[in-house]
């Protein structure tokens, strides 16, 4: 004696009011509503995208690094070069004080500008020059600086941009004169002979110890409203 | 204790006192990502609806929004997780990275997941969240037959459409509890994702059917019926509407996206908030005079709009005004790269709290309520 397996009267009246897929579709598009919300502020991610540059090694070890401000200073510097390094990590070993805005660019370099602000004409531009190419033949980068991997031998460069309608490119320092600036390849970070550009570290470091107040005196309003709006409730039933 | 004339005679609030003040409040939130200010917005929301909200169906429609709120957070941060923009810092895990082709570059899947990631995902989220959380407010609060009923007469062409889009919301939460009372007599799960199941299609059906139904209903009682007036004047009417409606549009947009006015250092980018929304109010103020005229129907029991309404407006516009003036204060977009604690500006807090001045201000409501049509 074998009852039907296929279907349940519970299941049988569902379909009675709307057919299988229908639910389906409707959970899907709710889905896809709430992702594409959620979306929205998130595809600011920072696109760029590079010619890989050569693999050679040829002269040096280290990786040169020209920040230039766009007025006349200019810090430089060169970090022994390591596998996997990425182009942040030579900001950071460099010495270079970073500031990062809420979609990951990098808007502060040595607390420069004043304010962590990066907009469509005013922002740090990245830039690539392969080992042994000529001194001012920059390659505009076509990835963030941190997930860029550098190469033994190039050299990054920064520039600022303020608003230029033909975006400069980063002060024409030779790799000879970068490299003859490093230290001993342990590397404290270093910067180094025209540089002029204060290396602050500012910015990077305060998770202060103490009680945070404000975040307290804010928790502790926002819980008395809620306990408020309880007794309203309560109060009312 | 005595209280005022204005007060202490229970009524119900006009509908679009209820909205301006909402629309205040979320004006506010979109312009900070402060958590701080942003949970004072949603707590100042939630305790008003709690001290005003009527024993409608619709009343639960704030629990309902910030529900939606919160998973709206949950994506967000998990996407940030998984391809958002990489942000250095304290790392919490390393999820497995996949690497892209070169013409990828620039998303990125995977790799380290830092707490400034999920703060900033997560303050990103609150803002839309609260923001919903103010919809939801004003969906609870006003009554929504009889907001259509302030609906200016002379918008009848777009009078059908907004009797539809307005009253979606309050009529879905409704039907929620339809069908969710319904299945449980049925002995069917009503709750968590299997009650979800046999929710969401007969949900989204009755809303959109009772609010066509009452589109219908306002249609069969006259309320597009025009008295005769020359093809000229109809068609000047109609331009100054679309024109103004268009500028309300525009300005409002102008006004609660952020991004528009701030951080840009030329003045044209703010031309497009105030002064737009000013003249589209005005444009739309004239076309809706003349378009007046040709309206034919009368009013039964109009709402009052009288000191408490004013009030309540008032409170929210107050709150939406110093966002806004004070819009380039930095406590407004707390840093979260590097991490450090929300500051609490005090003047925004103040001005927040401006905002539950309607718990106290708008009448009692009167104690037994007819349900909506």
């Amino acid at each position: 004696m074998r009852s039907t397996p296929a279907r349940t009267p519970d299941s049988s009246a569902d379909r009675i009011t709307a057919p299988a897929w229908r639910p389906l579709a409707g959970r899907l598009a709710v889905v896809l509503v709430a992702v594409l919300a959620a979306l929205l502020p998130a595809t600011a991610v920072p696109t760029f995208a590079v010619p890989a540059a050569a693999d050679v090694a040829a002269d040096g070890d280290c990786v040169g690094l020209v920040v230039d401000h766009g007025d006349g200073t200019t810090a430089t510097g060169c970090v022994p070069f390591s596998p996997g390094l990425t182009g942040q990590q030579v900001l950071q070993q460099a010495g270079r004080a970073l500031a990062f805005d809420k979609s990951g660019f990098i808007c502060q370099i040595d607390s420069f500008p004043a304010t962590c602000t990066a907009n469509a004409t005013h922002y740090w531009s990245y830039y690539h020059r392969a080992p042994g190419a000529d001194v001012a033949k920059w390659a505009y980068s076509q990835k963030g600086a941190a997930q860029y991997v550098v190469h033994p031998g190039e050299t990054e460069g920064w520039v600022w941009v303020n608003g230029q309608r033909t975006p400069p490119t980063p002060k024409a320092v030779p790799y000879p004169r970068l490299a003859a600036s490093v230290p001993t390849p342990a590397a404290a970070p270093t910067t180094s002979a025209s540089a002029t550009g204060t290396s602050t570290t500012g910015t990077s470091t305060t998770d202060g110890g103490g009680v945070p107040w404000p975040v307290v005196v804010g928790v502790v309003i926002v819980v008395l409203l809620g306990a408020g709006a309880f007794w309203q409730l309560r109060r009312r039933a | 204790m005595s209280r005022p004339g204005w007060i202490a005679v229970p009524r119900q609030l006009h509908p679009g006192a209820w909205w301006l003040w909402a629309v205040g409040l979320g004006t506010a939130a979109s312009r900070t990502t402060n958590p701080l200010l942003l949970a004072l917005v949603a707590a100042v929301a939630g305790y008003v609806v709690a001290a005003r909200r009527p024993d409608a169906p619709w009343a639960r429609a704030y629990s309902a929004f910030v529900k939606i709120g919160l998973a709206v957070i949950a994506i967000r941060v998990v996407l940030q997780a998984v391809v958002g923009a990489e942000l250095p810092g304290h790392e919490l895990l390393r999820l497995p990275r996949a690497d892209l082709p070169g013409w990828l570059a620039g998303i990125r899947v995977g790799g380290p997941v830092t707490a400034e990631e999920l703060a900033t995902a997560a303050y990103d989220g609150l803002r839309l969240a609260v923001l919903l959380a103010c919809l939801g407010a004003a969906n609870a609060l006003a009554n929504p037959s009889r907001l259509l009923k302030a609906v200016p007469g002379a918008l009848y062409e777009l009078g059908v459409a907004v009797v539809v889009a307005m009253s979606f919301a309050p009529q879905a939460v409704t039907a929620v509890g339809r069908v969710r009372a319904a299945r449980k007599l049925r002995g069917r799960p009503d709750r968590g994702l299997r009650g979800l199941r046999g929710l969401l299609l007969p949900v989204l059906e009755t809303a959109l059917e009772r609010s066509i139904a009452l589109a219908a209903s306002m249609d069969s009682r006259g309320y597009g019926r025009r008295a005769a007036v020359p093809a000229r004047a109809r068609r000047a009417t109609a331009a100054l509407t679309a024109a103004g409606l268009l500028g309300i549009c525009a300005g409002t947009y102008g006004l609660l996206d952020s991004s528009a006015t701030a951080g840009v250092t030329s003045g044209a980018a703010t031309l497009l908030g105030l002064p737009v929304l000013v003249a589209g109010v005005l444009l739309a103020g004239l076309g809706l005079a003349l378009g007046g005229r040709r309206v034919t129907r009368s009013r039964y029991r109009p709402d009052p709009w009288d000191v408490p309404e004013w009030l309540v407006a008032a409170a929210g516009v107050t709150v939406a005004a110093v966002f806004v003036v004070l819009g380039g204060d930095p406590a407004l977009h707390p840093s979260t790269a590097p991490l450090v604690p929300p500051p609490l500006p005090l003047a925004f807090a103040a001005a927040t709290l401006v905002g539950l001045l309607p718990a106290v201000v708008a009448p009692a409501l009167p104690r037994l309520q007819l349900a909506a049509p």
